[in-house]
C-alpha cells in the first residue's frame, strides 16, 4: 500500500513564476495607476514571480530598466502615462536591449496604439480590465519564447 | 493534417499539374491561395501574392517562389513550423505587415511580429 508521501500533493505544481533553475522570473511593472500596478503585482507574486521594480511613467521605466539590466526578464508596460508614454518607453528600452521582453497593458479601444507597439517590438499585449488568467497566460507565453 | 500542410499540398499540386504557367494558371493559384487564407486579412494575403508574382518573374524560378509562398502561408495561418526564410525575407515580411497593420487583428499582428522579432528583423 502506498504511503501518503508517494502521492504528489496538489500544490506541488511549479508556479508559473519560477524558472527551471528554481529562481523566480524578475519583472518590472510600469503603470501610472497605483491600482493597476498593485493588481498586476498581486497576480504575479501569487504565482511566484519577483516584481523587482515598479515605475509610474515611461521615463522612470527606461531608467530603471537600464539600472536593472541584465537582471530583468520582462516588463509590463502601460501605454497611456504622463511624462513619457508606453510606446516611447518601449522604443527606448528596445533600443537599449533589442531582446527586451515587453508586454503592453492597454485600455479597451486602443487598438491602433497597441498595433504601433507590436510593430515597435512589444512581445504581446493585455487589455484592461485585467483578467488574471490572461495576464498569467500571456506573460508565461512570452517568457517561454 | 495541419492546416498549413493542406495549403502546401494544394499549392504544390497546382505546380505539378500545370504545364505552361501563364496568366490563367496564376489566376487559379491566386484563388487557391485566397480560399485557404479566407480567415486572414485579404489585403495582406493579396500583398504577399503580388510579391510572389514579382518573385516568379524577377528570378525566373517559380519553384523557389512557390516554396517561399508556402512558408508565408504557414505564417498567415499562424502555423509556422520553421520553414526556411532569409533575413531579407523576414525584413520584407515586416514591411508588408507594417503597411497592412491597420486592417489586421491584434492577435494576427502579435503572432507575425513575434516571429519577425525572433528572427532579428525588427529594424
Ligand atoms: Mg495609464
Amino acid at each position: 500500500m502506498k504511503t501518503k508521501d508517494e502521492f504528489p500533493a496538489i500544490n506541488d505544481r511549479k508556479p508559473d513564476g519560477i524558472k527551471p533553475d528554481g529562481t523566480p522570473y524578475r519583472i518590472m511593472v510600469v503603470d501610472d495607476s497605483m491600482f493597476v500596478a498593485k493588481q498586476i503585482t498581486q497576480i504575479l507574486t501569487s504565482e511566484g514571480y519577483n516584481v523587482v521594480a515598479q515605475a509610474a511613467d515611461g521615463l522612470q521605466a527606461v531608467e530603471k530598466y537600464k539600472e536593472l539590466y541584465p537582471n530583468i526578464d520582462l516588463v509590463t508596460m502601460d501605454i497611456t502615462m504622463p511624462n513619457m508614454d508606453g510606446l516611447t518607453a518601449l522604443q527606448k528600452i528596445i533600443e537599449f536591449d533589442k531582446n527586451a521582453k515587453v508586454v503592453m497593458i492597454s485600455a479597451l479601444g486602443k487598438q491602433d496604439l497597441v498595433k504601433q507597439c507590436l510593430l515597435a517590438g512589444a512581445k504581446n499585449y493585455i487589455v484592461k480590465p485585467l483578467d488574471r488568467k490572461k495576464v498569467l497566460e500571456r506573460i508565461l507565453y512570452v517568457l517561454n519564447k | 493534417m495541419r492546416i498549413a500542410d493542406k495549403l502546401a499540398d494544394e499549392l504544390q499540386e497546382w505546380y505539378d499539374t500545370c504545364k505552361d504557367i501563364g496568366i490563367r494558371e496564376y489566376d487559379k493559384l491566386r484563388i487557391i491561395w485566397l480560399r485557404n487564407l479566407s480567415g486572414s486579412v485579404k489585403g495582406l494575403a493579396d500583398d504577399f501574392f503580388r510579391e510572389f508574382l514579382s518573385r516568379c518573374t524577377r528570378n525566373n524560378d517559380v519553384q523557389a517562389a512557390l516554396r517561399w509562398l508556402i512558408v508565408i502561408g504557414s505564417i498567415l495561418l499562424q502555423d509556422y513550423n520553421n520553414g526556411a526564410l532569409t533575413h531579407e525575407d523576414w525584413v520584407q515580411i515586416r514591411e508588408i505587415v507594417n503597411s497592412s497593420a491597420d486592417t489586421m487583428s491584434l492577435d494576427e499582428l502579435t503572432y507575425i511580429m513575434q516571429l519577425v522579432v525572433e528572427h532579428g528583423a525588427l529594424n
